[in-house]
């Protein structure tokens, strides 16, 4: 981040070919639209090389924030677009799909992810399915859960309830992973 | 709102379902409240990994062609060097005045090459303070970026106290950084030490002072011997001290 603050180019492909395809997929999972996907993740890294300092280090960590800023502008886009029909969730055989070892010059980031991505896999399959669903409604399909509540036809109570506990085992779930050494 | 209350409503406006009302109360809360800010950068974390349980798709080779392109074409110029670049010109043009005149511009000129001297070393401090600084922000960076930063809080021993802080490492990286707010003040020749606790050994991880009671020690870890159980801060002379006295912040990293 220092030599992309400095704007160095060298420094900045390095940081696409680490996350490009994470930025593009969290997009297309939102959106589901090829083309849209590739107009917000070509904002995205324009945006983070004419602005490197719109990161700030003390808010938490480079990754969480570029999938935070992603999801949002695409949710965003959604919102501006009206295209939130119905959302549907990764089918079963996409999300058993392993991830990719994608950029070979960084094993031990990809590694991590893949390892990462295993754990939050499982733990999302863990989840009961109206729990799981109401997060990735909220999540990937950009809705409140006021919003959730009247497409699940639910209570509010019953969806913020389903979120808190479904976030609470995710969360438990990727601690386990965590211990210094 | 309390503290209780607003953590309720985390894990709905992390993953961007908290309606307008509840969102911006939370961003309010958060804004004062290290606390709650730590608890949301968790639920933020946890609803960004969500992003990983899609399958990855390959971004076509088209757009890191066009990302690249605009990048070239919204290229600006480095501040440092475009100050450079304007200060030699303009002794150049003294320099280049007549014979007839150097004599009378010869004050004018010793003037000028004395401000430019004093120029140079103005620039050279500030840059060699902006060095240490970005090197300290640079190893920060390197542990929050980390694939597998993890975090855990440090709670003050004295329950009457607001000292917070809260400790990111990464395990592939070795590296560790503390960001703390609401330290108790410092006297005179006093300094914050941090510790890892490695059984029964304490490991020196390092110094630092604060600036408003808001202060950050970047640390390397790859050194200390074995697992470390837990992490504390103490406030020591500013030589640091071998042992602790009393450490105000402390937190036991989980099993």
């Amino acid at each position: 981040m220092r030599r992309l603050f400095y704007r160095d180019r060298r420094a900045f492909e390095a940081i696409y070919d680490r996350f490009g395809d994470l930025v593009y997929s969290t997009a297309l999972r939102v959106l589901r639209d090829p083309h849209m996907a590739e107009d917000i993740s070509q904002e995205i890294f324009v945006r983070l090389w004419r602005k490197p300092d719109s990161y700030v280090a003390e808010r938490g960590r480079f990754l969480t924030w570029l999938i935070s800023v992603t999801r949002n502008r695409a949710v965003d886009e959604l919102r501006s677009r009206g295209r939130r029909q119905r959302y549907e969730t990764a089918s079963p055989e996409e999300q058993q799909r392993e991830l990719p070892a994608g950029n070979a010059n960084d094993p031990a980031l990809n590694a991590q992810l893949a390892e990462e991505a295993r754990t939050v896999r499982a733990a999302l399959a863990g989840l009961p399915d109206e729990q799981r669903r109401a997060i990735e409604l909220a999540y990937f399909g950009g809705l409140t859960q006021q919003e959730i509540s009247q497409r699940l036809d639910q209570p509010l109570g019953t969806v913020k309830t389903r979120i808190r506990l479904g976030m609470q085992k995710l969360r438990a779930a990727l601690a386990q992973e965590k211990r210094p050494e | 709102m309390d503290c209780e209350q607003v953590r309720e409503l985390l894990d709905a406006y992390a993953l961007g379902a908290a309606d307008a009302p509840e969102a911006a109360v939370i961003e309010g809360h958060v804004a004062d409240c290290i606390r709650c800010w730590s608890s949301l950068d968790e639920a933020q974390r946890v609803a960004a990994s969500l992003a990983l349980s899609s399958a990855l798709q390959k971004a076509p080779r088209s757009l890191r062609d066009r990302v690249l392109a605009e990048t070239e074409r919204r290229r600006p110029a480095a501040v440092v060097r475009a100050r450079t670049r304007w200060l030699w010109p303009a002794a150049t043009g003294v320099l280049v005045a007549g014979a007839a005149t150097a004599a009378a511009f010869a004050v004018v000129l010793q003037g000028e090459v004395n401000d430019l001297r004093g120029d140079r070393d103005r620039l050279t401090t500030d840059v060699q303070d902006a060095g240490a600084v970005l090197d300290e922000q640079r190893q920060l960076m390197a542990v929050l970026a980390a694939p597998d930063a993890s975090q855990i809080n440090l709670e003050p021993a004295d329950a009457g106290s607001d000292a917070l802080a809260v400790y990111y490492w990464s395990r592939t990286t070795g590296n560790g950084a503390l960001l703390s707010n609401n330290l108790p003040p410092l006297e005179e020749g006093q300094v914050y030490q941090v510790w890892l606790l490695t059984g029964d050994q304490v490991y020196d991880a390092g110094t630092f002072e604060s600036w408003n009671g808001v202060g950050q020690l970047s640390m390397d870890t790859k050194d200390v011997p074995g697992r470390p159980a837990g992490i504390g801060v103490s406030i020591e002379d500013a030589t640091g001290a071998e042992r602790p006295r009393e450490m105000f912040l402390f937190a036991e990293f989980p099993r």
